[in-house]
């Protein structure tokens, strides 16, 4: 190991943190000599995102005992803010030329892993991405697949467990907008070459769930379909042709009545015919409305979308 | 032989040299104790080298006005050690700053200071600041300040400057204060300034017959880097505020620009009452350099900490357009005490205490330069 050529890139590490105790010091005896073996020249940003246990506490015993050569800051959220909005922080405050965003600390990966996405960045990519191999949740499965059917952009996006960016994929996602809901969809819709490093996954067992993630997750999913799929659009535009075809239908019927020898009861006609006239109003300018959401949408996605408390450096004595 | 004084002052920076000179005008008998071999070795030296107007201290408005009055006094005094032909850019970021564009000009206008309003996207990377200002701030040379007090100083027959000294212990007697030196030699006066900034309290803790109030004070030890900077950047300082963040501005008259940031310049800390870092252990404890009772100087000591650049570049070069270019020149490293109770908002950046009247101690902590007049009451009040 010691005659390994360390690479002398600027490497920024951010790690989001919500009340993982216990899973923040392997995490960190697999990261860190990882990047100091690899890296010359390496940073820390932990976002705090409103840890409730002694998370905190054993990051800074951690970096204080084992005498860490990188800077390591933590950024404290206000509150808590869920993955997405804190990790978007911990990258604004990353000053590397390539930031490694981890977003869940549970290690099932070799160490290696580290540095060969890395390379796979090296060689020509922008973003690359640490998968498991291992078998997706049955939900997670649903949310991809159907992501993929409907997702705007051309990038299809999978299960990650961690991935690393360069600054240019950062610069052009900022151009974007400033709002970035979603990373990965982002990233995938960037327009720069993406890829993805799978790995066996070590341990088969899933680890426990956060009480607060978990939903936090799947308002994200839910979200992540308004966002980037016109999966909805698709659904109201469905409904709005079926009525619409019904009205038709109606119109036609009662226009085939009118020459019909049948009389129906009096009245029935011009109230039908208004009904249905009026029905088509109503459907049409459901349709316009629909529209007028979706572009409001994305000018609400330009707004910034975290606070953040403090950004502190973990100190040395 | 105890040799007599009107007044002994501890430190050779600029508030020990400026407290000599006032007293020597004054006909007064001055005694300058310096550890090292030179004046103005330290934190004079060591430090931005800016000339204060109050753009720091956004939250602080009367610590920005007090500011702003003493930066035309010193820049008259001490005119031929300025240096001004630059534009001074502060700039609010885009993230993370506790003061935006808008509250930053309100402040300005409050406090009576210049502040234009200019392009971000000429100096600054897109979205990464959302205002930019040109104000009024200079940059002072410490080689050449320290040269004109040190030709004065040596000139004037009323005062005596002594380099590269230890003072054993202090001691209240009577109506003086006897200085022991580590050599034997004894000196006394009836006032004693203490002016040896990092080493406020080591001083504090050699006086005996004084109650041994300390400064809450912590320390942290910090890296100026020096750099070159590009044709761009030449005629330039750039300050981006309020959080961490960075500065990179002319170095003096020297050419060359210091680069510092509020996340890596500091790189280690101590909370003690006295500076406790695991760089003093085992060096040279026999010859006492460096350690908790006495502080060496850092910038030319061999356990100094690696350089920061790579963090402090890549903060600035993540912000800056890139033709605000600049190469590594060299590292210089100080000791800094902060006042723990100026942390939140700003405020009081000169701490003097008086801890003994009749005969007279005064200790004086304070992290800028043009706040040196404070000290003008304290030395007149106490003429015999």
């Amino acid at each position: 190991m010691e005659n390994n050529i360390r690479e002398k890139k600027f490497i920024s590490v951010v790690i989001y943190l919500h009340d993982v105790q216990e899973y923040l010091r392997s995490f960190l005896d697999t990261v860190i000599p990882a990047c100091e073996e690899n890296f010359e020249q390496f940073e820390i940003v932990c976002v705090d995102d409103a840890c409730q246990d002694h998370t905190m506490d054993v990051l800074k015993k951690y970096v204080e005992e084992h005498e860490v050569k990188a800077v390591v800051s933590i950024v404290h959220m206000s509150f808590f803010q869920g993955v997405e909005s804190s990790m978007n922080c911990g990258r604004d405050a990353a000053i590397g030329d390539f930031v490694y965003e981890f977003d869940d600390i549970y290690v099932d990966y070799d160490a290696r892993i580290i540095r060969e996405v890395y390379d796979r960045l090296l060689a020509g990519n922008d973003i690359v991405a640490a998968s498991s191999k291992g078998k997706m949740q049955f939900t997670s499965k649903i949310f991809y697949a159907l992501y993929n059917q409907t997702s705007r952009g051309n990038g299809k996006i999978g299960p990650e467990t961690f991935r690393i960016v360069s600054r240019r994929a950062i610069n052009r996602i900022k151009s974007m907008g400033q709002y970035v809901p979603y990373r990965k969809a982002v990233y995938a819709n960037c327009g720069l070459r993406m890829d993805t490093v799978l790995y066996e996954s070590r341990h088969l067992m899933v680890r426990k769930r956060n009480k607060e993630v978990s939903p936090e997750r799947t308002a994200l999913a839910m979200d992540s379909f308004i966002y980037f799929t016109n999966v909805l659009e698709r659904i109201s535009a469905v409904i709005s042709a079926l009525f619409l075809g019904l009205t038709v239908g109606m119109g036609i019927y009662i226009i085939l009545d009118m020459f019909n020898s049948r009389k129906p009861v009096e009245g029935w006609l011009s109230t039908m015919g208004f009904l249905a006239l009026g029905f088509f109003g109503v459907f049409t300018l459901l349709t316009i409305i629909l529209k007028y959401l979706s572009v409001m949408l994305n000018l609400i996605f330009r707004q910034q979308r975290y606070m953040v408390a403090d950004v502190e450096k973990v100190v040395k004595e | 032989m105890k040799r007599h004084y009107d007044k002994i002052i501890i430190g050779a920076g600029l508030y020990g040299m400026y407290a000599a000179d006032f007293c020597a005008r004054r006909g007064q008998s001055v005694l300058v104790l310096e550890y090292d071999r030179a004046p103005f070795q330290r934190a004079t030296y060591v430090n931005q080298a800016r000339v204060h107007m109050g753009y720091h201290y956004p939250r602080s408005l009367t610590t920005a006005l007090k500011s702003a009055g003493y930066f035309r006094r010193f820049v008259e005094d001490f005119s031929f050690c300025i240096y001004d032909s630059f534009e001074q850019v502060y700039a609010t970021s885009d993230k993370f700053s506790w003061t935006n564009a808008g509250q930053f000009q309100t402040f300005c206008k409050e406090a009576g200071i210049r502040c234009e309003e200019m392009p971000v996207s000429r100096y600054f990377a897109d979205g990464m600041c959302d205002g930019a200002f040109l104000t009024e701030e200079y940059t002072y040379d410490a080689a050449i300040l320290g040269k004109y007090f040190l030709e004065r100083l040596e000139a004037d027959s009323h005062v005596t400057l002594q380099f590269g000294v230890r003072i054993e212990r202090i001691i209240k007697q009577n109506s003086r204060f006897l200085v022991v030196m580590q050599t034997g030699e004894e000196y006394e006066a009836p006032f004693v300034l203490n002016a040896s900034y990092a080493s406020v309290n080591q001083v504090i803790d050699r006086v005996e017959g004084i109650p041994k109030s300390m400064f809450a004070i912590k320390y942290e030890l910090c890296e100026i880097i020096l750099c070159r900077p590009s044709p761009p950047l030449q005629k330039v300082g750039i300050t981006v505020m309020d959080g961490p963040f960075f500065s990179i501005m002319p170095f003096g008259r020297t050419g060359l620009h210091s680069l510092t940031a509020v996340t890596f310049t500091p790189h280690m800390t101590s909370y003690e009452e006295k500076p406790v870092f695991h760089c003093q252990r085992g060096f040279d404890e026999d010859e006492g350099r460096c350690s908790p009772g006495q502080l060496g100087n850092c910038n030319e000591c061999a356990h100094r900490p690696a350089s920061a650049w790579p963090y402090m570049s890549h903060l600035a070069d993540k912000y800056l357009r890139p033709e605000y270019a600049y190469t590594y020149e060299k590292s210089l490293y100080s000791m800094k005490p902060i006042l723990k109770s100026s942390e939140v908002d700003d405020s009081r950046p000169t701490a003097i205490a008086v801890m003994s009247e009749h005969p007279t101690f005064i200790s004086v902590l304070s992290g800028k330069i043009n706040t040196v007049y404070d000290l003008d009451a304290f030395l007149a009040g106490e003429t015999e």
